[in-house]
């Protein structure tokens, strides 16, 4: 194993070589420097495989350097900071930092899953769908045990991950050469500004490429204006952060990673979330792989990346380096690495090559091999030779005779860029083909505060995609009103020693249409998408299958669908299908660009939400006397409710049959503060409540409660609850506990649009009350034992409000309840509710109190048969189904739901309407949900007609058997007949048993 | 996510909002037919271009208003309280309408 890092030249890179980090690799330690990413480090040891392929298992290596990586997918940390998937390129050296690749049994250099070459036959385009039909079952354990990513942390992470808020005036997205130009005019402004760049290191393309800017070394011009913009108190500047999304109104996601360095690290990722007036987009261009046998090979790569690894890293990824393109720009690639001491050939798929870089390559002496294509790549776990063939004039094929073959150990190549146009198209950002490019540029917007540039925006040179940047940033200030003076002054902008303008050295699109020329008589694999496997021949067979959408063929063969979003691989793809279709490239446009950009942990989307803060709950403010007393707690909307007390591990049908008995026998109290409050006041509150209310509400005198039910406008039941009236024009309104919030924003609707001319105000008193429900047959003797003296003006009496004293504080004592019998709802305000609970409980102890829980008062309320609304009845139930016809005013002639039911059908035969069930054995609960037939339904004959479900049932101490309620089609006309409830049985198989329709009352006080 | 400029507190995030339905729906008189109530109820313009939205300012100061916003690029347009004199569509409707 090589121990040294002999890829690293001397005098090359800007990584700080004074500072020595120490990592590790499968358990293999070795060193690089500060600045390093992990892709840098392991190729200066001139280690390029790294990882397994997801479907084959193929030896891969580093493609590319940044995150448009397909290839080196890593998993770092360990226990719980285990991260797997991780891009190499991406991952940012840090001491002690522990690293394994992925994806391979039983070593990455040996894989038996490779060698057994069993399922690169099987896993071609459509394989899981063809699949499905006939062998899933089998296939299934094989298939998950083979293909797959990193494994998930197993552990809880107790790092933090936050999100942050922040919004400016302009957002610079990319600090490449044209982002940076942008920058440098927006320092000069006033206004608010973010630059995010995704490296540790900013720069972009510009830390590989030649460019002088005003003289200074391109990276120079770059850092200068990034270190000012450092100490610039109205520029906050974002390294190690990714856009990762870009939603309408300029709304932006991104994330920031931790450089993981230090004492107290911070957290490990944030994501932010960034409102900008103004977004400059320069998110660059992405380099296109070639398409030819072995692609893949460790050792293949783009080369834009070698050259970076190599200027910036000072990495020399290899000794003999074959350099594939169709463009100028790859010479730049060329030069350097002859410059670093590599042997350096080139080959080229044009004609009469010239250009700014190759011209000078050709001077220098460096072998130019002219029409000329890559035929396949020998060697496995890296490169060991390329072979070639000769084009026509055309850039067709010649019938793909091998010409010419020579050993290397790295091919170089570059089929063009594409602009990177991800987060325009995220917003709704168009795009629009350039027939002479053969590139998707974005459509200018107009209106749009979103500008976008450089090659992102399909810049020629280096010199447009400044003047782009710089006049974008000028634009965004001047649009916000914060204009700089004066024009646009002159840059010199430089390459290789030469000054170049506007429009001159376009070597990124300098390229023909070379789609593909060896398409046919290869054998072996041509990767078009490197992370999911998909090849040549993949698209080929899509296409023969008949797929001419570009949608369905990616959906097909998987292609651009993998964690990279096809970056390297989509373009390929759409020209690829569009080729096979006759067209031009461009022909069936793209497919949909969807958020992230790159992936995102779970981690951080999470944030700060988890454990007790993941949602926020509600709670009441006896809340801690219930935890002491045992409860075991339900989410009723966002709030904590009591749904029983369990005493000594009791199971909750004991502890349901204990409060049961224990309310009716003696007195039982329930903590109702949840119900949802409203008051009302103003001179028109009575004729509000006569609008939503279905009963009329004009008789109801001071002091007097009422229930109600609320219909929408299709005559269906909403909420229902009690509402009191406490004074001449003011009334205090109960809803259920999940409708309270649905039920004020539904009558300020209707007050703020349709009657605002009236004189009534609403508001929500949920909060400033506690509710306790006192029941059973010592509630009255209870309640008089704690209130105050003297304190109640008149006796409490059903249907009746009134105010008196407990130890001094006012309370409400409400004469209504939900259980049937004996009852009051004392409310007080909440800040003595814990006081009062404690005090009810104490006063209590006499009688023998139980409290209880809301599964106890669902049980005692059916017992009477009263309705929950949302599980008895809901939006599909008139007042009529619900066996509340005398509810429905015949008086009215208006009223919130008045007209909907007088739809025809609402009152005919064939309602499902509520009634009371039993099943045949009392001891048997009926299931909730469970379907009901008709008697006479033979069950081999299907289809069943459905007569309706069971929608609450119950064990009740009280009654002395099961009881339950349901729907049932026509039910109010079939008491005493007989039906069937279905369930599933225990072995999974459909059953029924036998129930009677019965009046839904069970229980009354003195007996049955 | 849109900025939705609420007449009585300014720009805020559509967050703070809820979306109830188009703007200025009549509710009919309760004499109509059952064809009439029921399109009251379900039957919506769907209009390709600048609408009348029904919000409501929840997180804020829980005012009902109306919102100008285009349904296909979804830019807000303005704002503006009930019973306030309904501000024309934004130019670019006038013109789809004409055409
Ligand atoms: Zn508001």
């Amino acid at each position: 194993m090589i121990k040294r890092a002999l890829n690293r030249v001397e005098g090359w890179g800007r990584v700080d070589r004074t500072q020595e980090i120490d990592f590790s690799f499968d358990g293999q330690w070795m060193k690089g420097y500060r600045g390093d990413t992990l892709a840098s480090a392991l190729l200066s040891y001139d280690m390029h495989l790294v990882g397994r392929s997801f479907k084959y298992h193929r030896p891969r290596g580093f493609l590319g350097v940044g995150s448009e990586e397909p290839n080196g997918l890593v998993t770092w940390g360990e226990g719980k900071g285990l991260t797997p998937n991780t891009r190499g390129t991406m991952l940012e050296l840090s001491e002690g930092l522990k690293v394994r690749s992925q994806n391979y049994w039983p070593s990455l250099h040996y894989d038996v899953k490779e060698g057994l070459g069993l399922f690169s036959g099987l896993l071609t385009a459509g394989f899981y769908y063809k699949t499905f039909i006939w062998g899933w079952r089998f296939y299934e354990p094989l298939i998950r045990r083979m293909a797959g990513l990193g494994e998930g942390p197993r552990e809880v992470c107790e790092r933090d991950y936050a999100w942050r808020y922040c919004s400016c005036d302009v957002l610079v997205i990319g600090g490449g050469s044209s982002g940076t130009a942008a920058l440098s005019e927006l320092l000069r402004g006033k206004g608010r500004v973010v630059i995010l760049d995704e490296g540790h290191t900013e720069g972009g393309w510009m830390q590989g490429d030649e460019g002088e800017v005003e003289g200074m070394e391109g990276m120079d011009w770059v850092r200068s204006v990034w270190s000012e913009a450092d100490s610039c108190d109205h520029v906050r500047v974002l390294r190690r952060t990714t856009a990762v999304s870009v939603y309408p109104g300029n709304y932006v996601l991104a994330v920031e990673r931790s450089d993981e360095v230090g004492e107290g690290l911070g957290p490990r990722e944030v994501l932010w979330k960034i409102r900008a007036k103004e977004v400059i987009l320069a998110s660059g261009g992405l380099e296109q792989p070639s398409t030819f046998v072995n692609n893949d090979r460790p050792g293949v790569m783009l080369a834009g990346a070698v050259r970076r690894y190599l200027r910036h890293y000072g990495v020399r990824v290899g000794e003999r380096v074959c350099v594939v393109t169709n463009n100028d720009d790859a010479y730049q690639t060329a030069l350097v690495m002859k410059e670093a001491g590599s042997e350096v050939m080139v080959l080229d798929s044009r004609y009469d090559v010239r250009g700014l870089f190759s011209d000078r390559a050709r001077e220098e002496g460096i072998r130019i091999e002219e029409g000329s294509y890559p035929t396949r790549v020998r060697g496995r776990n890296r490169v060991r030779g390329l072979g070639w063939e000769n084009l026509g004039q055309g850039g067709e094929s010649l019938g793909g005779r091998e010409v010419g073959y020579e050993e290397v150990d790295i091919v170089a190549m570059s089929h063009g860029f594409t602009p990177c146009v991800h987060l325009n198209c995220h917003w709704g950002g168009k795009l629009k083909f350039d027939e002479e490019r053969e590139i998707f540029v974005p459509e200018e917007s107009s209106g749009e505060r979103f500008q976008v540039v450089g090659m992102a925006m399909g810049e020629e040179g280096f010199a447009g995609g400044m003047v782009s940047g710089r006049e974008a940033g000028r634009r965004a200030l001047s649009r916000l009103g914060m204009g700089l003076r004066g024009r646009m002054g002159m840059w010199k902008v430089g390459v290789g020693g030469r000054e170049v303008e506007e429009g001159e050295g376009d070597r990124r699109w300098d390229r023909e249409s070379v789609w593909f020329p060896n398409l046919w008589h290869k054998p072996g694999k041509q990767f078009v998408d490197f992370q999911n496997d998909v090849s040549v021949r993949d698209v080929l067979l899509a296409h023969a299958e008949g797929f001419e959408s570009v949608e369905h063929m990616k959906r097909y063969t998987t292609l651009g669908m993998a964690t990279d979003q096809g970056k390297t691989s989509n373009m390929h793809g759409l020209a690829l299908l569009s080729k096979l279709c006759g067209k031009g490239a461009g022909f069936l446009g793209t497919t949909t660009y969807r958020p992230p950009f790159t992936p995102l942990t779970i981690g951080t989307v999470a944030g700060m939400h988890r454990g007790d803060v993941y949602h926020a709950v509600r709670t009441t403010s006896a809340h801690s006397a219930h935890v002491e007393m045992g409860a075991v707690f339900e989410d009723v909307g966002d709030w904590k409710r009591a749904r029983y007390y369990t005493q000594t591990g009791e199971s909750m049908d004991a502890a349901v049959r204990r409060e049961s008995l224990g309310v009716r026998e003696g007195v039982g109290v329930m903590d109702a503060s949840t119900l949802g409050k409203i008051d009302i006041r103003g001179k028109d509150s009575v004729r509000l409540l006569n609008m939503l209310y279905t009963n009329d509400w004009s008789g109801l005198k001071e002091g007097g409660c009422r229930y109600g039910m609320m219909l929408d406008e299709a005559g269906m039941i909403m909420d229902d609850g009690v509402t009191a009236r406490l004074g001449v024009d003011h009334y205090h309104m109960t809803t259920t506990t999940g409708g309270a919030a649905r039920v004020l924003g539904w009558i300020e609707g209707w007050l703020q649009t349709e009657w605002p001319d009236w004189e009534v105000y609403c508001k929500s008193v949920t909060e400033v009350w506690s509710v306790y429900a006192v029941n059973g047959v010592h509630s009255l003797d209870m309640l008089r034992d704690i209130l105050d003296d003297g304190s109640l003006a008149e006796g409490v009496s059903p249907m009746r409000v009134s105010e008196g004293k407990v130890g001094g504080v006012g309370v409400r004592i409400f004469g209504v309840n939900f259980t049937g019998g004996l009852g009051y709802e004392i409310n007080i305000p909440s800040r003595y509710g814990l006081w009062l609970w404690r005090r009810i409980l104490e006063a209590g102890e006499k009688y023998g109190i139980v409290p209880y829980g809301t599964e106890t008062m669902h049980l005692l309320r059916a017992e009477v048969g009263y309705v929950i609304v949302g599980q008895d009845v809901d939006s599909t139930v008139t007042p009529y189904d619900a066996d509340h016809d005398g509810l429905v005013s015949k008086k009215k002639e208006d009223f919130l739901g008045y007209r909907g039911l007088k739809f025809g059908g609402l009152r005919g035969s064939g309602r499902l309407e509520l009634v009371g069930l039993e099943s045949e054995n009392s001891e048997e609960k009926l299931e909730e949900g469970g379907v009901i037939l008709s008697e006479a339904a033979d069950l081999s004959l299907l289809p069943l007609e459905n007569e309706g479900h069971v929608t609450s049932s119950y064990m009740s101490p009280n009654v002395g058997r099961s009881i339950a309620m349901g729907l049932v089609k026509d039910g109010k006309s079939r008491y005493g007949e007989e039906v069937l409830v279905g369930r599933v049985g225990a072995g999974g198989e459909f059953e029924t048993t036998k129930a009677k329709i019965v009046s839904r009352v069970w229980w009354r006080e003195g007996g049955l | 996510m849109l900025y939705i400029p609420c007449p009585w507190c300014g720009e805020r995030e559509e967050l703070e909002f809820h979306y109830h339905d188009e703007g200025h729906i009549v509710r009919p008189d309760v004499s109509v037919g059952d064809g009439e109530w029921s399109s009251y109820l379900y039957e919506r313009e769907n209009v390709e271009g600048w609408q009348r939205d029904l919000w409501s300012h929840d997180a804020g100061c829980r005012r009902y208003f109306y919102v100008l916003r285009h349904s296909v690029t979804d830019e807000i347009g303005g704002a503006y309280k009930v019973g306030e004199k309904l501000p024309p569509l934004p130019v670019e409707a006038e013109r789809e309408m004409g055409s």
